[in-house]
C-alpha cells in the first residue's frame, strides 16, 4: 500500500488548508456567478438536438435498407418468375415486341445479341435476355417469315409467334411446314386470298417425307374446305414435328374419311383395310374403278406388297 | 430522482432521456461555470467556453462508461476545452487595477470587503494557469486530490504542490486585508 494514501491531504506542518479554507470564505463571499438563462436554454437545445439527431440517423438507415431490400427482392421474384415459366414470360416478351415496329423489335433482338457489354442488370436477368435473343445467323430467316406472313395477310402477332417457334425448334423444315400450315389455315378464313394456298403447298414441298407431305396436304385440302372456325391452337398443337404432323394427318384423315365415304368421296385408308376395300372390287368386277382405285393406293403405299389379285 | 447518480442519469441521457440530462445539467451548471470563469475572469469567453465544454459533453455521451465517476469525467473534459483556448491564445496575465474601484462611497466595511474582493480576484487572475486551473478545481468541484490529478492528468503529489503554491499567494492577499482590519 502506498504509505502517501494514508497521509491527509492536510500539511500540518504548513497549515495550508486552513489558508483554502479561508480562500473558500473569501470566494463564497463574492457575488454569486450563475450561468446565463439564455446559455443554460442554449446548452439544452444542443442536448435535444443531438438526442433527435442520433434518433434519426437509425431510422434513415432502415429506410434505405428497406428500399434496398424491397427492389433486390423484386427484381429476384421478376427473374425467377421468368426462369420457372419461360413460355408465359416469352409471350409478354413477344407481345411488347408486337407492339413496336418489325424492325424495331428485330433491331433489338440483334442489338441483344451482338452487344458484348455488360448491360446494367443481374446476371440471372442478363441470361435470361440472352437466351432469348435469336442467333445473328438466324436473322434474315426471321425476316424472310415475317415478309411471308405479311404477305398472306396474317396479323403481326402470328407473325411474332412464327418467329418464335421459328427460333425454338431445331429443325427449320418443320418449322416452315408447320408455319405454313398455320398461315394458310388461317388465310383460308378470309376470303379472296386465293394466293395464300399457293403460298402454303410451296411451304409444305419443303417437308422431307413424302407421305408426310402428302397426308399434309390432304389434311390441309380437308381443313380449308370446311372452312370455318378451324381450332388453330389444337391444331398447332400437334404439329410439332413432321412425325407428329404425318400421324396427326392420317388419324385426322382416318375419322374423315368414314365421313367422306358415307358422303360417296374417296379417301384414305389403313393399307390393310385398303387392299380389303380394293379385293372387294376386283371380285365385283369393276376393273376400271379397281384401276383408279389401285393407283391411289400406289401413291399413298409405293411399297406395301399387294397381293397376287392385284398385281396385274 | 435525485437518489439517482450523475452515472445513471448520464448512461439515461445517452439512452435517449432528455429529463436525464437536464437534471444532470441543473446540478453541475453552477460549478461547471463557476469554474471556468474563475479561470478566464471574462464573461463573454466563460460562456464560449462553458457552452463548448458541455457541446463536447453531449457529443461524448456515447462513449461514457458508467464505471467512471461523471464528476471527474465531465470536468476533463471541460478542462482540456479550457487548456485549448488558452494554447490557441496565450493569455496577457495582467491585473486589471482599474477593477479595483476606488472613491466609492458608502460605509468603510463595504469598501474595503469590496476591495478585499477585487484584490482576491485579480490574484487568482494573475497565477499561473496550472496552479489556477487547480485551484478553481479544489474549490469549485469538490473534487479530492487524486480526481484533480487525474482530471489535469498529472500525479497526486503535483497536483497538490500547485494547490499550496496557489492558496499561499492567496493568502497572502487576504492576510494584507486582515492585518489591516486589525489594525
Amino acid at each position: 500500500m502506498d504509505p502517501k494514501d494514508n497521509k491527509p491531504e492536510t500539511d500540518p506542518g504548513t497549515g495550508w488548508e486552513e489558508d483554502l479554507n479561508a480562500v473558500r470564505s473569501a470566494l463564497s463571499g463574492m457575488e454569486s456567478v450563475e450561468p446565463p438563462d439564455l446559455l443554460d436554454q442554449a446548452v439544452l437545445n444542443t442536448a435535444r438536438r443531438e438526442l433527435t439527431a442520433s434518433r434519426r440517423k437509425p431510422m434513415r438507415w432502415i429506410g434505405a435498407f428497406a428500399t434496398a431490400t424491397v427492389v433486390v427482392l423484386t427484381m429476384t421474384v421478376i427473374i425467377q418468375q421468368e426462369q420457372k415459366a419461360p413460355g408465359p414470360g416469352r409471350e409478354n416478351g413477344i407481345k411488347l415486341d408486337a407492339d413496336k415496329p418489325a424492325s424495331t423489335a428485330v433491331e433489338t433482338n440483334i442489338g441483344a445479341s451482338a452487344s458484348s457489354k455488360p448491360r446494367a442488370m443481374s446476371p440471372q436477368a442478363a441470361s435470361v435476355l440472352s437466351s432469348e435473343a435469336p442467333a445473328p445467323a438466324k436473322q434474315q430467316q426471321l425476316e424472310r417469315k415475317r415478309q411471308k406472313a405479311s404477305a398472306i395477310n396474317v396479323p403481326a402477332a402470328s407473325a411474332e409467334e412464327a418467329e418464335y417457334d421459328a427460333d425454338n425448334s431445331a429443325d427449320s423444315t418443320s418449322i416452315r411446314g408447320q408455319l405454313s400450315v398455320e398461315n394458310g389455315f388461317r388465310a383460308s378464313n378470309e376470303p379472296g386470298r386465293a394466293e395464300s394456298r399457293t403460298e402454303f403447298e410451296d411451304e409444305l414441298s419443303d417437308l422431307q417425307s413424302e407421305p408426310a407431305r402428302d397426308a399434309a396436304k390432304r389434311a390441309i385440302t380437308i381443313e380449308m374446305e370446311q372452312a370455318s372456325d378451324v381450332p388453330s391452337d389444337s391444331f398447332r398443337k400437334d404439329l410439332n414435328a413432321p412425325e407428329k404432323l404425318e400421324k396427326t394427318a392420317k388419324e385426322g384423315l382416318g375419322e374423315e374419311v368414314f365421313v367422306e365415304e358415307s358422303q360417296g368421296k374417296k379417301g384414305v385408308l389403313e393399307p390393310q383395310a385398303w387392299i380389303e376395300h380394293l379385293l372387294e372390287l376386283y371380285e365385283a368386277g369393276k376393273t376400271e374403278e379397281l384401276k383408279t382405285e389401285l393407283a391411289t393406293f400406289r401413291d399413298a403405299y409405293p411399297e406395301y406388297p399387294l397381293p397376287e389379285e392385284l398385281q396385274d | 430522482m435525485r437518489d439517482r447518480s450523475d452515472e445513471t442519469l448520464m448512461k439515461s441521457y445517452a439512452g435517449g432521456s432528455i429529463e436525464a440530462f437536464e437534471e444532470l445539467y441543473e446540478r453541475h451548471r453552477g460549478p461547471l461555470y463557476r469554474y471556468i470563469f474563475r479561470q478566464v475572469g471574462n464573461a463573454t469567453l466563460a460562456n464560449d467556453l462553458y457552452q463548448g465544454s458541455w457541446e463536447k459533453i453531449i457529443k461524448a455521451r456515447g462513449r461514457y462508461k458508467r464505471s467512471a465517476p461523471f464528476k471527474a469525467w465531465m470536468y476533463r473534459i471541460a478542462h482540456n476545452h479550457v487548456m485549448d483556448h488558452f494554447r490557441r491564445e496565450r493569455p496577457t496575465v495582467d491585473v486589471q487595477t482599474e477593477e479595483m474601484a476606488d472613491g466609492q462611497d458608502g460605509p468603510v466595511e463595504l469598501i474595503v470587503e469590496e476591495k478585499r474582493q477585487q484584490h482576491l480576484t485579480a490574484a487568482i487572475k494573475s497565477l499561473p494557469f496550472e496552479q489556477k486551473d487547480t485551484l478553481m478545481l479544489k474549490l469549485e468541484t469538490g473534487l479530492d486530490l487524486q480526481a484533480i490529478a487525474d482530471v489535469t492528468g498529472v500525479n497526486r503529489e503535483t497536483a497538490k504542490s500547485r494547490l499550496r503554491y496557489a492558496v499561499r499567494k492567496l493568502r497572502k492577499v487576504l492576510g494584507a486585508y486582515d492585518l489591516r482590519q486589525e489594525e
